[in-house]
C-alpha cells in the first residue's frame, strides 16, 4: 500500500448559515493526481484553504504526511489558491525571491521554474504588467519552487487561452509523471478527465463520490451490440445475471452489464444461444455524464 | 529573526513609491533639521520688533540640550513613518500576499512577528536619522567652550525616541491589521492620532491621559527648556520618566499579544 500523503477527517466549515464543507473525509496517496470536482461554490476552495492553513475549520482535522499541520509541513507543499497573489509593484523575480526566503529555497531555483512556465524572458517585468495568463503561470512557477513532493492547484487553467490551457495541462502531466502527488480543484470535467487519476465529486459541501477516473469512465458498464437479423438477441435479454437493463434503437441494443461482467462475457453468452454479434462496442462514459447523473441524484 | 527581516526587506527593496516617499522624508527632515534654528529665530525677530522686552532667541543646536530639542521636535513627524507602515501592511491584505505567505509556509504568528520587526526597524532607522542630523548640526555649531563630555550627555533621549516611535508604530499596526483596508486604516489612524486622542486627552486631564497610548509616547520626551517659556513659569522636565517608559512598554507588549490573539481567531 502506498504512503498516505493527506488524510482529512470529518472537516466542517460554516460561513454564516452556509455549510460550505460538510463532514468531509478523504485520503490521498502518493503519486495520485487527485481531482476535486464540483460546480462553482461547492466548497472546493474552502477545502483547499483549510488544508493550507488559511481557513480555520469549525471542526475536524487533517494530517499531512501523517503529521499535524504546521508551517514547516506546508513548506513541503507547493500551492496556488484562487487567484495568483503577488505584490504588483515587484518584478516576477523579486516576488519569487520572497517565496524562496520563506521556504528556505536557494535563489538559483528561480531560473528553473521560470523556464518551466516560459516566463524567463519577462522575469524583470513588474507583476502588475502581466496578463492574467502570465500571472497564473507565475503562480504555478511559485508553487514549483524547491521542487515540493505535493502540488495543490486551484483551477490552474482559469483565465488561460486555449494554447495556455494546453501548455499548463501538459506541464501538470509531466510533473505527475515524476512521482509527485497533485491535488487539483476544478469545475472543468474535461480537465479532470484528462489530467487526474482519481476524483472526488463535491456538491454543496458534501462529498458525493470518490473513485479512480478509470472506474468512472472505464468500459464495462454499457455495451452497444448489433446482431445479424436471423435471430433477434431480444429473446435472451432477460438473464439478469448478465444484462440488468437494455434499450433498443432499431437494430442496435444498448445493454447494461451486470456487476463484474465484461463485454467478452456478453459475447460468449449470446454465442452460446446461437446469436452471432456482428458489432460489440463498449461505451465509454464521460466524466461529464457521470457527474451530471450524480448531481441529478443529489 | 534575520529571516523575517530579509523577507520584509525583499518586499520593499524594489518598491519604487516607498523609496521616493522615504527620499522626500529624509531630505525634508534633513533640510528642516539644518534650518530649524534660523527659521524660528527669524520668526521671533520679525514678530517682536516692537516688543518692550527683549525676546531671547533659540539656540537649539547646543550640546547637550540639542538631544531633547531635536527629538522633541521629531515627535511631530511620527505620522510619516506611521503612514508608510500602515500603507505597507494594508497593501499586503489588499493583494492577499500575507495569505500566500501562510500557504507558502509562514505561521500566522510569524507573519505578525515579521511586521513587528518591520516596525522596530523603521523606528530604528528614523531614530538613527534624527540622531545623525542632530549630531552633525551640533558639531557644526559647536563652540570651543562646549566640552566633549557635554556632547554625549543626555543621550537617554535617543532610546526614548526609539520607544516613542515603536509605541506609535505598534498602535499603527493595530489599526492596519484589524481594519486591513488601506484607505480606511490610514484615515482612522490619522483621525485617531491628530483629532480623537488629543481631544479625549484634553478632556481627561493629565492624571488620566498619561495612560493614553499616544499621549504616553509623547510624554517620553517633554517640551525642552526655552528662555521664553521660563518667563511664564513653565515647569520643565529635562529627563525621561520611568513611569512613562513603563506605560509605553506595557502598550507595546499589550498590543502585540492582542494582535496575536486576533490573528489566531481570524482568517488571514
Amino acid at each position: 500500500m502506498s504512503e498516505i500523503i493527506l488524510e482529512i477527517n470529518n472537516l466542517n466549515k460554516h460561513f454564516g448559515k452556509v455549510h460550505a464543507v460538510n463532514n468531509l473525509s478523504l485520503e490521498i496517496k502518493r503519486g495520485q493526481v487527485f481531482g476535486i470536482l464540483g460546480p462553482n461554490g461547492s466548497g472546493k476552495t474552502t477545502t483547499l484553504g483549510m488544508i493550507l492553513g488559511v481557513t480555520t475549520p469549525d471542526s475536524g482535522n487533517y494530517k499531512w504526511f501523517g503529521e499535524n499541520p504546521s508551517p514547516a509541513v506546508r513548506r513541503k507543499i507547493g500551492a496556488i489558491l484562487e487567484h495568483p497573489n503577488f505584490l504588483p509593484y515587484l518584478s516576477a523575480r523579486e516576488n519569487l525571491k520572497v517565496i524562496c526566503q520563506i521556504r528556505g529555497v536557494d535563489y538559483s531555483d528561480i531560473d528553473r521554474v521560470l523556464k518551466l512556465v516560459d516566463l524567463k524572458h519577462r522575469e524583470r517585468s513588474l507583476f502588475k504588467t502581466y496578463s492574467y495568463g502570465m500571472k497564473q503561470r507565475l503562480a504555478i512557477a511559485a508553487a514549483l519552487l524547491g521542487d515540493p513532493g505535493v502540488l495543490i492547484l486551484d483551477e490552474p487553467t482559469n483565465g488561460l487561452d486555449p494554447t495556455g490551457i494546453a501548455e499548463v495541462r501538459e506541464l501538470i502531466r509531466n510533473i505527475a509523471a515524476t512521482d509527485k502527488t497533485i491535488i487539483m480543484a476544478s469545475h472543468l470535467l474535461d480537465e479532470v478527465q484528462k489530467i487526474c487519476s482519481h476524483v472526488m465529486v463535491i456538491h454543496n459541501g458534501v462529498k458525493l463520490q470518490t473513485s479512480s477516473v478509470d472506474e468512472i469512465t472505464g468500459s464495462g458498464h454499457k455495451v452497444e451490440i448489433e446482431a445479424n437479423e436471423l435471430v433477434s438477441p431480444e429473446k435472451f435479454m432477460d438473464d439478469k445475471s448478465i444484462i440488468t437493463d437494455y434499450t433498443r434503437d432499431h437494430k442496435k441494443f444498448v445493454c447494461t452489464l451486470a456487476e463484474g461482467k465484461t463485454p467478452e462475457d456478453l459475447n460468449s453468452y449470446f454465442f452460446s444461444h446461437g446469436v452471432v454479434l456482428r458489432r460489440i462496442n463498449p461505451i465509454h462514459q464521460t466524466l461529464e455524464q457521470h457527474f451530471l447523473a450524480l448531481l441529478k441524484d443529489d | 529573526m534575520i529571516n523575517y527581516l530579509k523577507i520584509e526587506f525583499l518586499k520593499v527593496k524594489t518598491y519604487k513609491t516607498i523609496w521616493i516617499l522615504v527620499g522626500i522624508f529624509v531630505l525634508g527632515f534633513t533640510l528642516g533639521g539644518i534650518s530649524l534654528e534660523s527659521i524660528l529665530n527669524d520668526a521671533i525677530t520679525d514678530n517682536t520688533s516692537g516688543s518692550p522686552l527683549p525676546i531671547p532667541t533659540f539656540s537649539i543646536y547646543t550640546f547637550p540640550t540639542i538631544w531633547q530639542n531635536m527629538f522633541f521636535i521629531a515627535g511631530y513627524i511620527k505620522l510619516f513613518p506611521g503612514f508608510l507602515f500602515v500603507m505597507l501592511v494594508t497593501n499586503e491584505f489588499t493583494h492577499n500576499t500575507l495569505k500566500q505567505n501562510v500557504i507558502t509556509g509562514m505561521g500566522k504568528h510569524q507573519i505578525l512577528n515579521s511586521k513587528v520587526i518591520m516596525a522596530l526597524s523603521m523606528a530604528f532607522f528614523t531614530t538613527l536619522l534624527i540622531f545623525t542630523i542632530s549630531l552633525v548640526n551640533g558639531l557644526v555649531h559647536k563652540t570651543p567652550e562646549v566640552s566633549w563630555s557635554a556632547v554625549f550627555e543626555n543621550l537617554g533621549f535617543v532610546p526614548a525616541y526609539f520607544l516613542e516611535l515603536t509605541t506609535y508604530l505598534m498602535v499603527c499596526l493595530l489599526f492596519a491589521m484589524t481594519i486591513r483596508k488601506p484607505i480606511v486604516a490610514i484615515l482612522s489612524m490619522l483621525i485617531y492620532s491628530v483629532i480623537a486622542e488629543p481631544i479625549l486627552a484634553f478632556k481627561a486631564g493629565a492624571d488620566i491621559n498619561q495612560f493614553f497610548p499616544l499621549k504616553a509616547a509623547n510624554n517620553l520626551i517633554r517640551i525642552p527648556r526655552t528662555t521664553l517659556m521660563e518667563f511664564f513659569g513653565y515647569e520643565f522636565q529635562e529627563f525621561v520618566k520611568w513611569q512613562d517608559i513603563t506605560i509605553c512598554i506595557v502598550y507595546c507588549v499589550g498590543i502585540y499579544f492582542l494582535l496575536r490573539w486576533i490573528t489566531n481567531k481570524r482568517d488571514i
